[in-house]
């Protein structure tokens, strides 16, 4: 953004939220809401407590599990989904569907069945991320230069080697 | 070539149809064989099935029906005792002119110091000594086909399967390469069958012409041009002989484009 021939940075938009957040706060027109000042003021302490250590555990372990599992199986799906017609035209549909639908609206009810544990996260992790992970992958395999495969199958490379070597490489971005 | 040349047989094709899915017909009952040690060349109008040829040959395709014998056994997939040369070159992008080189022998799970050698001698034999460490997108058209036939002769096949190699090549550069791989060829021994579309490369390069009639294709002719290579590059493309061959290759070819 320019304003009057001078480059604003993006983050400078973020000041001007700050600043009504500030302004909304101080003139305590929300209950819930405490002025910029003095969250930031409250930080230093926050961050320090144990349970803010505790929640942020938490919070990266079902991270990296939920991710874990996504790459797994949205890596998996997708190398299935470019290299076999009928699992494409199946999985297709379904993965193009969760990927475009708005997943927020369904962690109430994950709540609901699964509680508010470890799991949930998890799950929802997975969720979030899975449809993404196999399109891309399914893309990325797809667009694999079919000379590069048939180079491999004609130097005496079998199926492992094959993907190993060769697809899952040229298949990275 | 030797007097034992012609007299063994490498490649056998016997009435070899393919049908693509939806019914297109690009081979119509191919019949020819290939001589042991020879230079094969297949030559055809575009989208004749030269290539589709090849690719049984090399067990990459499936023939609809018909019979193609490598040393008098079927062809069932690809084989050691076949090495392809691809059009596009088929490099990998992330790897060096070395480790390309050197990547059938990968696939066959030699140590990497034992293919790295035979890979840098074969670097060297192609005349890219130097550009071991190179990745294929620093090198020119034509280099990067040198590293795909060095990766061809580094598996120490007995046929060599040349799918149009100098066809992204400058004019320049494709004779110097063919040159070249005459003179690689003296050394190896090898059995190639070698498809192009140039009338003037086949005859240049070949010991045989397998001309090959419009799609669905069957073989038109075979020649053997027996061009005499003892004189220089530059002597033999003005040989009357030379000329012949190739005018009468190209009144073949003729009848087929105007029919």
């Amino acid at each position: 953004m320019e304003l009057r021939g001078h480059r604003i940075p993006m983050a400078f938009s973020l000041l001007v939220w700050f600043a009504i957040w500030e302004v909304v706060g101080q003139l305590e027109l929300v209950s819930l809401l405490p002025p910029f000042s003095e969250v930031i003021a409250a930080l230093p302490e926050v961050v320090s407590s144990e349970t803010f250590a505790e929640a942020a555990r938490i919070t990266l372990e079902a991270f990296l599990i939920g991710m874990g599992l996504s790459f797994t199986v949205g890596i998996g799906v997708g190398v299935l989904m470019a290299t076999s017609r009928a699992v494409g035209s199946v999985m297709g549909m379904w993965v193009n569907i969760f990927e475009s639908s708005p997943l927020t609206a369904i962690v109430p009810a994950l709540m609901a069945l699964l509680g508010f544990g470890l799991e949930t996260m998890i799950v929802t992790v997975f969720l979030f991320s899975v449809w993404v992970i196999a399109l891309d992958t399914q893309v990325g395999v797809e667009r694999v230069n079919p000379s590069l495969i048939e180079m491999g199958r004609s130097f005496g490379a079998r199926r492992r080697a094959l993907y190993s070597q060769i697809v899952v490489r040229a298949a990275l971005p | 070539m030797t007097a034992s040349a012609g007299t063994a047989t490498a490649v056998r094709i016997a009435d070899l149809v393919k049908e693509f899915p939806g019914g297109v017909r690009a081979l119509g009952g191919l019949t020819f064989e290939v001589p042991r040690g020879e230079l094969t060349s297949i030559i055809g109008p575009s989208g004749c099935g030269k290539t589709t040829t090849l690719k049984i040959i090399g067990g990459l395709v499936d023939a609809t029906s018909g019979r193609v014998e490598v040393d008098g056994g079927p062809v069932a997939g690809p084989g050691p005792d076949r090495a392809f040369v691809f059009q596009d070159f088929a490099l990998l992008p992330w790897a060096t002119v070395l480790r390309n080189v050197a990547f059938g022998l990968e696939l066959r799970g030699l140590p990497k110091k034992e293919r790295e050698d035979t890979a840098r001698g074969y670097v060297d034999k192609v005349g890219l000594s130097g550009f071991e460490d190179s990745y294929p997108h620093q090198l020119s058209g034509g280099m990067r086909q040198r590293v795909g036939l060095a990766r061809a002769l580094a598996v120490d096949a007995d046929i060599l399967l040349m799918d149009e190699p100098f066809a992204s090549v400058d004019e320049q550069i494709r004779r110097q390469f063919q040159d070249d791989l005459l003179r690689l060829l003296s050394d190896e021994r090898k059995t190639v069958i070698f498809v192009t579309h140039s009338i003037e490369e086949a005859v240049y390069v070949s010991d045989q012409v397998v001309i090959l009639t419009r799609g669905p294709s069957s073989v038109s002719k075979v020649v053997r041009p027996g061009i005499d290579r003892s004189g220089g590059s530059d002597e033999i493309r003005r040989d009357p002989a030379y000329l012949d061959w190739v005018e009468q290759i190209w009144h073949e070819l003729r009848d087929y484009l105007e029919r």
